[in-house]
């Protein structure tokens, strides 16, 4: 009988310590958010689909800082990006060819950091659902179409 | 209530249970006046391998008699990704990302035991700023990992509020991360020789702030879950494992700890800045699954305690080890490092052939070796604490198949 | 024991009658044994302290398999973890099962089993544990291919290759490299084929 008189007064006290909790939560502010009609809060370093920056003060041009060198592709663990170098050797150092295959991407941003000219960088881009998995293979265009919230900075300093 | 043959029930010795208790119960309540003539056959039951409970995929055969277990039959592999294969089609760094897949509940450990068993092959020291910052994300991970163990735990046992408490404030966490790393899940953060960038500005600020706030709540929330009449009714004295199963059985991590076994890679092989820092490796003795939930809660506090003092004492300097090549390309040989993760040791095994890329990756999985131990440690149980054993062990399934 | 003659080699430690654990860089106290000796090591071992039973892993070598056991002891003062490795011929890749020894040693010699196709003998269950149990070929073997698997190819992967070929810059692509090595040899198969029967109770 003792022992189902203090079991009875566990029980009770566990109920009482939840509400005090729960109570004492209540009086917090919330921390959800209503996400597609309010915005998230990204963070600065917050990593989405990779873009290429325009370079400053062309941002009329459809023109990244990428030189081509092709590092990016080499240090990506997944083979998801490929650049070719435009042919004509008297033209500045230009990709002719930048896809970026993002059904592979796995946004670990090893290319970007790797990039020496700071001309690929990670975008702010996080809604990258699409209908069609083909569209989902970016072409360099649509790589800088993407909005632009990093600022560009000095070449090789992706930190 | 199920109802079991007590004869039978007694033949199969199980100790978790006071039977004596529990017959008096049913004749109490009349259910049961002779348990002779209650015949139970022995039935097999699939768990999994989706199962919300099953921590993943798993899958498991429980050969039940009654309510009571009597073989579990465990069945893994449905998440098997073969990284080991993997690392050695990838460059050294390639493999950071893919080792964030493993315990995708604390990725940063598995950065940082990779990491260091390459430093270990290739002879790099760190500097002393990433060894502090790895600390401070590597204990913040702990904390994540353990707050994600109880608020399943409690929803486990039917506390489903706690659930949300907690990831609340694991929230907490994956936003500092995302201020360091850019990412919350997969982080790719710690590199070869460093850490990949230096905190932001604040964020040392950020971390120490919300370990003090979590500190103050943690004590509402052990009284919210550990302390509540339930889970405890539901947790004391189920599954007891003894130090010498334990060690048989190769369980690491809280598992071993609540045994009795005082086995913490950062204290029995002190590894980064650990030696400099103060804190006791908790250890309880019964080893039942009350002790596995309670020494997590307990983890936590000591992790904020080494995150205060590693914040106190972080140096400037660099967060990188100088002289690494683009192309890294460690001389042939071997290396082996361990950190203590959320889950246990774990370790990576690294063979080079003097190549850009790994001759060889071995990945120890703490949650692998804890698993094990689930059929010796839950046969015998009603089936319903089958599932609670299984959360108490904590095993994350991206780890086990990797 | 092989290390017998082995001069100081930095730190060592002699816990039994002609088995010493000698340090090595990068991953600690090592213990090299002759297969047919392992059992006995291991032992030693176990006697001496060593109670905890870590992981196994197999290293492919053109000839011959390597395998690394780590153990590792709550009662020792000091010297906690050694490494135990030995090494096994591919033409009868057979080893001893630790089974008897550590309990745990159970699905550690499972998993080596099935990526490696070490046989252990005296193992109470040697399936296969991640891979289904009618897989052929041991995946983490040099040579292991998957031709044999039906892949669904929409010439995607030839055009990979042709633009590598094209453009030296860009990543080599790294699938192919896996695929290129030649096929499984059958004597493997046969033995997969005969452990998997044996070992394997009703129930897969
Ligand atoms: S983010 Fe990672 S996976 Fe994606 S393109 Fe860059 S390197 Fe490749
Ligand atoms: S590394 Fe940078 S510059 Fe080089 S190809 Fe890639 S984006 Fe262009």
């Amino acid at each position: 009988m003792a022992g189902r008189i203090s079991n009875f007064i566990d029980a009770w006290k566990s109920i009482v310590i939840g509400h005090s909790v729960t109570a004492k939560k209540l009086r917090e502010p919330r921390s959800t958010f209503f996400y597609p009609y309010e915005p998230p809060k990204l963070e600065e370093r917050y990593r989405g689909a990779p873009m290429l920056v325009r370079i400053a003060g062309e941002t009329d041009e459809k023109e990244g800082a990428c030189t081509a060198c092709g590092l990016c592709a080499k240090a990506c663990p997944v083979n998801c990006i490929t650049v070719e170098r435009n042919k004509d050797k008297e033209a500045p150092l230009k990709a002719a060819v930048w896809n970026l295959d993002l059904t592979r991407c796995m946004i670990c941003g090893l290319c970007a950091e790797t990039c020496p000219q700071g001309a690929l960088k990670m975008s702010h881009d996080f809604e990258n659902a699409v209908y069609v998995k083909d569209k989902l293979i970016y072409d360099m265009e649509r790589v800088l179409r993407r909005p632009v919230m990093v600022k560009a900075a000095e070449p090789g300093s992706e930190e | 209530m199920g109802l079991i043959k007590m004869s039978k029930l007694e033949e199969m010795k199980i100790s978790n249970h006071n039977l004596s208790e529990l017959e008096k119960d049913l004749a109490l309540n009349g259910e049961v006046e002779s348990t002779e003539d209650i015949v139970t056959e022995e039935l097999a039951i699939h768990f999994g391998p989706q199962h919300p409970s099953a921590h993943g995929v798993f899958h498991a055969i429980f050969h039940v008699k009654g309510e009571v277990v009597t073989k579990i039959e465990p069945d893994i592999g449905y998440l098997h990704r073969c990284f080991e294969k993997i690392a050695e089609n990838r460059t050294y760094t390639q493999f950071i990302p893919y080792t964030d897949r493993m315990d995708y509940v604390a990725s940063m450990t598995n950065n940082w035991a990779y990491c260091m068993a390459v430093e270990k092959l290739a002879g790099i020291e760190v500097p002393e700023r990433a060894e502090h910052i790895r600390v401070i994300v590597g204990e913040l991970q702990r904390i994540a990992s353990h707050l994600v163990f109880l608020s399943t735990a409690g929803s486990e046992a039917g506390a489903l509020t706690p659930f949300v408490y907690f990831f609340d404030e694991r929230e907490g966490i994956l936003t500092l991360y995302e201020k360091i790393c850019g990412a919350r899940l997969t982080y790719n953060y710690i590199r070869i020789g460093g850490v990949r960038a230096d905190a932001p500005e604040g964020w040392l600020d950020d971390t120490l702030a919300f370990v003090t706030r979590l500190k103050k709540r943690m004590y509402d929330y052990d009284r919210l879950v550990l302390g509540n009449y339930i889970f405890k009714k539901r947790f004391i004295g189920v599954a007891p494992f003894s130090a010498e199963q334990a060690l048989d059985w190769g369980l690491t991590g809280p598992p071993l700890r609540s045994t009795g076994v005082s086995y913490d890679v950062r204290r029995s092989d002190p590894y980064s800045v650990y030696p400099r820092l103060e804190f006791d490796v908790v250890v309880k003795y019964k080893g039942d699954n009350y002790d596995r939930a309670c020494i997590r809660s307990d983890e936590i506090k000591q992790s904020i305690r080494i995150i205060e003092q590693a914040i106190e004492q972080i140096p400037e300097g660099p967060v990188k080890a100088d002289g690494i090549a683009k192309v890294f390309k460690p001389a042939a040989g071997e290396g082996y490092g361990h950190v203590e993760s959320p889950k246990g040791d774990l370790g990576f095994y690294v063979v080079s052939d003097g190549t850009t890329k790994p001759y060889r990756v071995k990945i120890q999985g703490p949650s692998f070796g804890n698993l094990q131990a689930l059929p010796a440690m839950s046969e015998g149980t009603y089936i319903g604490d089958v599932v609670l054993t299984l959360g108490t062990l904590d095993p994350v399934f991206g780890e086990v198949d990797r | 024991m092989s290390d017998e003659n082995i001069m100081n080699q930095g730190n060592s430690e002699e816990i039994s009658a002609g088995i010493k654990i000698v340090e090595e860089k990068g991953i600690g106290y090592t213990l090299t044994v002759e297969r047919e000796d392992l059992f006995k090591a291991a032992s030693a071992l176990k006697e001496a302290g060593f109670d905890l039973f870590l992981f196994v892993s197999g290293i492919d070598y053109p000839e011959s398999i390597k395998l690394t056991y780590r153990v590792y002891s709550s009662k020792r003062q000091n010297k906690l973890a050694v490494m135990l490795k030995t090494e096994v011929p591919k033409s009868d890749p057979t080893v001893d099962s630790l089974v008897p020894l550590w309990s745990a040693a159970n699905w550690h010699e499972r998993e080596t089993y099935d990526l490696y196709g070490v046989i252990f003998k005296g193992h109470p269950d040697l399936r296969r544990i991640f891979l289904p149990q009618d897989w052929v070929g041991y995946p983490l073997r040099k040579d292991y291919s998957d031709d044999h698997m039906t892949v669904m190819d929409d010439g995607k992967k030839d055009k990979d290759k042709a633009a590598a070929k094209d453009k030296p810059a860009a990543a080599a692509p790294k699938e192919s490299a896996e695929k290129q090595d030649a096929p499984e040899q059958p004597s493997d198969i046969a033995d997969a084929n005969e452990v998997s029967t044996n070992g394997s109770d009703k129930n897969e």
